[in-house]
């Protein structure tokens, strides 16, 4: 009975050290630099797709709302135009009487900083612009964005469209 | 079973032998003993309380001791209450005979698959563990980006004095569904460019490699088009939105699928045919 307890124990310890040794492949695996850098992406990503849907959408009934959403969305140069302008902006906005709604079709991240907290991202946005009175139009373009990462995540910091010919 | 039995026989027996009544009293009123009898030697034991009844001292022990060499240590030890030593070290190791012998190795073979089972858990997880290596790979990620840009350039680009050009690179960058899908978009432009002298020129303004994963890539691809009638000089352009898909052929990023944003129902259409 000594024996079988002995090869127990050894195929116990075995087992032992083979779970210690996968778990940490597993473990660093899951923490490797480049599965970081593959998580920062995708959450540079996902951010840019908010951050573009939220400042394409709008509404001239909510003008307040709509632009206090650009500014919790955007960051550094983007916010600073927007909050400059804010009051000619939302004139604007009331006065054009319509409501546009967005959605990113595509979009991938061009570039890529980890380090700096910095990123590029090209989109496709869907737009669809209904006047008060009249008719909705459904638009498709494209944007390109920069992105800057802040303490509440990423935000644009740029962002305008890619016309023909630049 | 045994406990109602054996507790008779400590009383009546005359004074003489404290040990043994305890250890009958033991036996039965501690919650241990009956366990342990199950497991091993009960049918013995209780056949033998049986026949003690009237007998005396002499056939407890002898049955009693014979268990012991079997049971192993650690449950005796275990279920042991303090005070039992003194008053009978040696009987009571048989009272609690047998947690049996095999319950040691067991327990660590049991303990051995779990941890077996444990560490087959983390590998498949280490193994599930993956990214998409668009940007992460960055060499790849810019040879993918290259050539899916070079590929959408070449093929779509066309000037009328020089159709054997475009579509040698068509059929060299292109594969599958995707030729089937320029066939359809390029065809009626084929078709009219020789009488219009047409020129395209066809001009890859941004793209980005969105998805890069086991020899597959997806590229967005943002294009400018540039398209003009020689014959009377006019010129129109376009700007285009692509997602390609493209396969590793051996080194070669082809195009295997493409789809168009904004495309007008027709051009849906006919990518759809394929």
């Amino acid at each position: 009975m000594r024996i079988f307890t002995a090869l127990a124990a050894v195929f116990a310890v075995v087992m032992l050290v083979f779970a210690v040794f996968s778990g940490f492949v597993w473990y660093s695996s899951a923490h490797s630099s480049e599965s970081s850098f593959a998580a920062a992406r995708d959450d540079a990503l996902r951010s840019g797709q908010v951050g573009i849907s939220n400042f394409l959408t709008l509404d001239y009934q909510k003008v307040d709302e709509d632009l206090q959403r650009w500014l919790n969305s955007s960051t550094g140069e983007l916010r600073a135009e927007i909050d400059k302008d804010k009051d000619s902006r939302k004139k604007q906005l009331v006065d054009a009487k319509s409501v546009t709604t967005s959605k990113v079709l595509d979009s991938a991240i061009t570039e890529l900083d980890d380090r700096a907290g910095t990123a590029s991202m090209i989109a496709v946005v869907e737009s669809t612009v209904t006047p008060a009175d009249g008719q909705k139009v459904t638009k498709i373009n494209r944007y390109l964005t920069k992105l800057t990462r802040t303490e509440d995540g990423w935000k644009l910091s740029q962002l305008g469209p890619l016309r023909a010919g630049v | 079973m045994p406990g109602p039995r054996r507790r008779p026989i400590p009383t009546p027996p005359s004074g003489g032998r404290p040990k043994v009544a305890g250890l009958h009293r033991r036996a039965a009123e501690e919650a241990p003993a009956p366990e342990v009898l199950e497991a091993a030697g009960a049918p013995e034991i209780e056949e033998l309380a049986e026949e003690q009844e009237a007998d005396e001292l002499k056939a407890p022990e002898a049955v009693e001791w014979t268990p012991p060499p079997a049971s192993s240590k650690k449950p005796t030890g275990e279920k042991k209450p303090v005070g039992e030593k003194k008053a009978a070290a040696e009987p009571v190791e048989p009272a609690v005979p047998s947690r049996p012998s095999w319950i040691l190795p067991v327990a660590l073979v049991v303990v051995g698959v779990l941890l077996g089972g444990l560490g087959g858990f983390f590998l498949f997880k280490s193994r599930a563990v993956s990214y998409d290596a668009a940007l992460v790979d960055s060499a790849t990620t810019s040879a993918v980006n290259g050539q899916i840009r070079e590929a959408v350039e070449k093929s779509f680009s066309y000037n009328f004095a020089d159709v054997e050009s475009t579509e040698k690179a068509a059929r060299e960058l292109l594969t599958g569904k995707a030729l089937c899908q320029y066939n359809a978009v390029f065809g009626p432009v084929k078709e009219v460019a020789p009488q219009q002298k047409l020129v395209v020129t066809v001009r890859v303004v941004s793209s980005a490699v969105s998805s890069l994963k086991d020899g597959r890539a997806t590229v967005l691809v943002f294009a400018d088009q540039v398209t003009t009638r020689t014959t009377d000089n006019q010129s129109g352009g376009g700007t285009a939105m692509l997602r390609v898909s493209a396969i590793d052929d051996g080194g070669r990023w082809k195009i295997d699928n493409m789809e168009m944003f904004g495309a007008t129902a027709d051009q849906n259409r006919q990518l759809q045919g394929c």
